[in-house]
């Protein structure tokens, strides 16, 4: 290993190591293709650093020190004691923002807490672990003083393959850099950043740039130091279900020691292969936007070692100064192994894995099996290697020979507007049967135009992606100038927030059936697709809903567990799951209790419904509801029922901001009594902080009917008193000639009852005493 | 068959037309008269002279139920029965008749109960009339103390029946 510290290039601990993307990749347009560039010389790099960093020397010239020295540990702790252990120091004149440097370091001390554990030195970078989209600082744990640890901090815009960082946990990898906590720092400025933190794996990388030249590595070296490793490694990734996808010789490093070993660079902070360089990459994935190559297999690493192999036998990167179009170009014209190789001469040793790593075709590169059985002498499985077949004449493209289908499908895909008109309009038919001697997708071309189209302007957007499909079946999707594969339309929608031409195109990939397509035509479907589609599917039933909670941003969500979310209301908190949400709301309620200004947005929805996995889907439909009172009783439903399921304790700044919040709710009860006597129990619910019981309150089903009941009851009383009173009204209005002739009746009642008495008695009188 | 002009202003004014029925009484009454000028001839001149108000007020009495002439009548009568007991006490005989006749009180009790219940015909309908009035305006009262009383508890939406109004909602099984 002496040796190869030897061969490989004196590194400067400040020097730049890494391909720096040359802008921030989300800025402009993201589907002009892959923003990769190369590195930045180690001069640019200390002038970025002290435009970053405002020329102070501790930042730009303080040698490493070594963890084992008194003073410094002295110094530390020193620093350690000036900070409050909970406070987070920001510099006095924040540095305004630069995409270009997105994360800074500090000007003078500074310490930003990880949780409980880890104290990330703002104003230490350590450059040496930089990668081309994070920045890397010095991190103390408060206990453990032995080892050394550093910080990776990056944007939050695209979070780390959460995945792993939950999956791997702390038990760690043999040979791979490994995480030991993560999470959302407020870093310098205010800006919020992910902040993962590792141990330091060694003191120099192999390659600190794609331009490095060093005298080659012999076989049996670069085996044992380099293939035996990566195979361990992989193995026990592979056993977890995870790939690497950032292998590459800069991200590899030398464990210091005698008998030091490669240890591969860290894989989390950013999603799957999002900072390789094309050279590493397979055609296929080469061609995807860096967001767009997804998780990809085994395979993906196994050809990004099979390019580091190359180059550490070449002792230089042969495809060095090239952009990444021409590097695609290459490999699809000459095969991987001729461009990696060129004419160099391979000793039969190195023939076979150079050839079964660097393979084109998936089905034909090793596998981890392959490796294993080459590294311990034993005969690897026979693959039979395809080579593409070339056309006898060639297919001119805007003024440019094509001579495969893959290299005429990537061009198609990279000039989307000229090539709709070329599949549309000229017989390619007729050139598949008779250069390309391809009876099958000349039928399968034929049968595709004749095909009923969409009736909309993307019909023809549709027809070339399909016909890419056919022309490329091993390939990735192209549509309408954005490429990716399956299991990147997930990070995909990371960008489609931003960008409404995305959106539109990711919308139309999974309405038009794009992706099954291109899935129906894999015949062997790889294993990373198989819940691709089903997800996506889930994904259409979202997309053509309509309101809160559905819609693109409810995709986002549901396919990027852990993502925070990204509502303006509650970004700067970094939420990324429930339970730190609501947290998050009742802080923000404390500070800003009147919820008439809160934006209840669709990201606030979407998140929440996403991480319900499918629970509250009638309180989703409330929120959508033209009714205020009923779009806010929608709200308080979500949340409760939030709170229900997390198993949160009380959240009071929330409930008493709630309160009031919900004044409107109570008048869809209608009977005053009841809605005094609710809103007494609301209050009481309100101080204990319980969403639940607030909700329970409101929703109380006796209540409710005795309410709505009892109103038609009164209104039908009402109408009853209302005609008696029209009636009584109108009986006024001629009273006396109603009871003028009843006291007449009364009258003459009266009178001739008295006058029937008085007969009587006087006959009897007069008379009577004649007979008794 | 029309109603008679008689009925129909009976009915626009509240009253109830007069049923065939009460015919039979107005025959009776013909009848009874005719058996007293039959039986009694002293009897006859003395309630036709005494009850000549009552004879008077039924020629001009339009009313279908004839309560001024029921009303005057009976009092009327009640004012000539005195005279007519008498009569009949004292031989039932013309010159008797005479006696009463000659007597200027007697015609002033005769056709003074006449008069008396032609005022009670007058004022008292119209005390009845004031004293129903003060009945209904309490019921009436009454009346829109219970709606105001709807109105305080269920809202000014109570009283309108065409208006749709909002009720809590029941969320279906996903409530918590």
């Amino acid at each position: 290993m002496g040796a190869i510290m030897s061969m490989l290039p004196a590194s400067d601990t400040l020097s730049a190591t890494t391909n720096t993307l040359a802008g921030n990749p989300l800025a402009g347009n993201p589907l002009a293709g892959n923003p990769m560039t190369g590195a930045p010389s180690d001069q640019s790099m200390q002038d970025a650093n002290a435009a970053m960093v405002g020329m102070n020397p501790l930042s730009l010239n303080s040698p490493k020190a070594d963890p084992h020295d008194d003073a410094w540990l002295a110094e530390e702790a020193a620093l350690l004691a000036q900070v409050d252990a909970s406070a987070i120091e920001k510099t006095a004149n924040a540095e305004e923002f630069n995409p270009a440097n997105f994360v800074l370091a500090a000007s003078r001390p500074t310490v930003v807490n990880l949780k409980k554990n880890f104290r990330i030195l703002a104003h230490r970078p350590l450059p040496q672990f930089d990668t081309p989209s994070a920045k890397a600082f010095e991190a103390l744990h408060v206990r453990d003083r032995e080892r050394a640890y550093y910080a990776l901090i990056s944007d939050t815009r695209l979070p780390p393959r959460l995945n792993m960082l939950f999956g791997l946990g702390n038990q760690g990898v043999q040979g791979l850099v490994c995480p030991r906590d993560w999470g959302v720092v407020e870093w310098l400025g205010g800006r919020l950043c992910y902040a993962i933190v590792m141990e330091q794996p060694g003191s120099r990388r192999l390659m600190r740039d794609l331009s490095d030249t060093f005298a080659p590595i012999s076989d049996k070296m670069v085996s044992r130091t380099l293939l035996a490793p990566a195979f361990a490694m992989l193995s026990a990734l592979a056993a977890r279900g995870y790939t690497h996808r950032a292998l590459r010789l800069s991200n590899m490093f030398l464990s210091e020691g005698h008998d030091s070993t490669v240890v591969f660079g860290e894989c989390y902070s950013k999603p799957a292969a999002y900072d390789q360089p094309a050279v590493f990459e397979p055609v296929e994935s080469a061609l995807c936007h860096p967001l767009g190559r997804g998780e990809g297999g085994i395979g993906d690493d196994i050809y990004a070692l099979g390019v580091c192999l190359a180059i550490l036998l070449n002792g230089y990167n042969p495809l060095n100064g090239l952009s990444a179009e021409q590097i695609i170009d290459r490999k699809l014209t000459m095969g991987s192994l001729n461009a990696m190789m060129g004419n160099a001469r391979i000793s039969p040793m190195m023939m076979e894995p150079l050839k079964g790593m660097l393979a084109d075709s998936h089905k034909s590169r090793w596998s981890l099996r392959d490796l294993d059985n080459w590294l311990n002498g034993r005969q690897s499985l026979s693959h039979t290697s395809v080579s593409r077949p070339k056309a006898a004449r060639a297919f001119q493209f805007l003024g440019e020979p094509y001579l495969s289908l893959p290299h005429l499908a990537s061009a198609l895909g990279r000039n989307w507007a000229p090539a709709v008109e070329e599949v549309v309009k000229k017989p390619m038919a007729l050139w598949l049967r008779r250069s390309m001697n391809d009876e099958e997708k000349a039928e399968s071309f034929e049968k595709l135009m004749m095909q009923p189209k969409f009736d909309d302007a993307t019909g023809n957007d549709v027809i070339l992606s399909r016909a890419c499909n056919i022309f490329y079946p091993d390939g990735p999707i192209f549509y309408k100038g954005m490429t990716f594969l399956p299991d990147g339309l997930k990070n995909l929608l990371l960008l489609s927030h931003e960008d409404i031409t995305i959106t539109t195109a990711i919308h139309d990939v999974i309405e038009k059936r794009i992706l099954s397509y291109w899935m129906a035509r894999q015949g062997h479907l790889p294993l990373q697709y198989t819940n691709t589609l089903e997800s996506i599917n889930g994904w259409r039933k979202f997309l053509n809903t309509h309101g809160l909670g559905f819609g693109i941003e409810r995709c986002l969500y549901e396919a990027n567990p852990g993502m925070l979310c990204l509502s303006p209301l509650v970004f700067r908190y970094a939420a990324t799951d429930l339970s730190s949400l609501m947290k998050v709301l009742d802080e923000i309620a404390a500070n800003q209790p009147d919820l008439t200004q809160w934006q209840w947005d669709t990201h606030l929805a979407g998140f929440i419904l996403a991480n319900l996995q499918n629970n509250g889907l009638g309180f989703a439909k409330m929120i959508n509801l033209e009714d205020p009172a009923q779009k806010r009783l929608g709200w308080l439903g979500l949340l409760a029922l939030v709170q229900q399921k997390k198993r949160l304790g009380g959240l009071p700044n929330l409930a008493a901001a709630l309160y009031p919040w919900l004044a409107p709710i109570l008048d869809l009860y209608h009977s005053r009594s009841r809605q005094s006597r609710i809103r007494e129990e609301l209050e009481k619910a309100a101080k204990s902080g319980s969403l639940v019981s607030m909700m329970a309150i409101l929703q109380n089903y006796v209540e409710i009917l005795n309410d709505k009941n009892g109103f038609y009851r009164a209104r039908y009383e009402y109408t009853m008193l209302k005609v008696k009173q029209d009636e009584m009204a109108m009986n006024n209005q001629k009273k006396m000639e109603y009871n003028l002739p009843i006291g007449q009746n009364i009258v003459a009642f009266v009178a001739g009852a008295t006058a029937a008495t008085f007969l009587v008695g006087v006959v009897y009188k007069e008379f009577a005493w004649r007979f008794f | 068959m029309a109603k008679s002009s008689k009925d129909s202003s009976a009915v626009n004014k509240g009253e109830k037309p007069l049923k065939k029925g009460k015919k039979v009484y107005r025959f009776l009454g013909w009848a009874m008269m005719l058996s007293l000028v039959v039986f009694s001839p002293a009897s006859a001149p003395l309630f036709m002279i005494g009850m000549l108000p009552s004879i008077v007020t039924a020629i001009f009495d339009r009313k279908p139920r004839k309560t001024a002439l029921q009303t005057i009548a009976c009092a009327n009568f009640c004012g000539v029965m005195v005279y007519a007991v008498e009569l009949w006490k004292n031989g039932n005989n013309t010159e008797h008749l005479g006696a009463i006749l000659q007597n200027h009180l007697n015609w002033v009790i005769m056709y003074g109960s006449a008069l008396m219940g032609l005022m009670a015909y007058i004022v008292v309908p119209i005390i009845i009339a004031l004293l129903l009035d003060a009945k209904t305006s309490i019921e009436s009262s009454d009346l829109k103390r219970q709606m105001q009383a709807l109105r305080d508890e269920w809202g000014s939406e109570v009283a309108d029946e065409t208006l749709e109004v909002q009720f809590m909602p029941l969320i279906g099984p996903e409530k918590p």
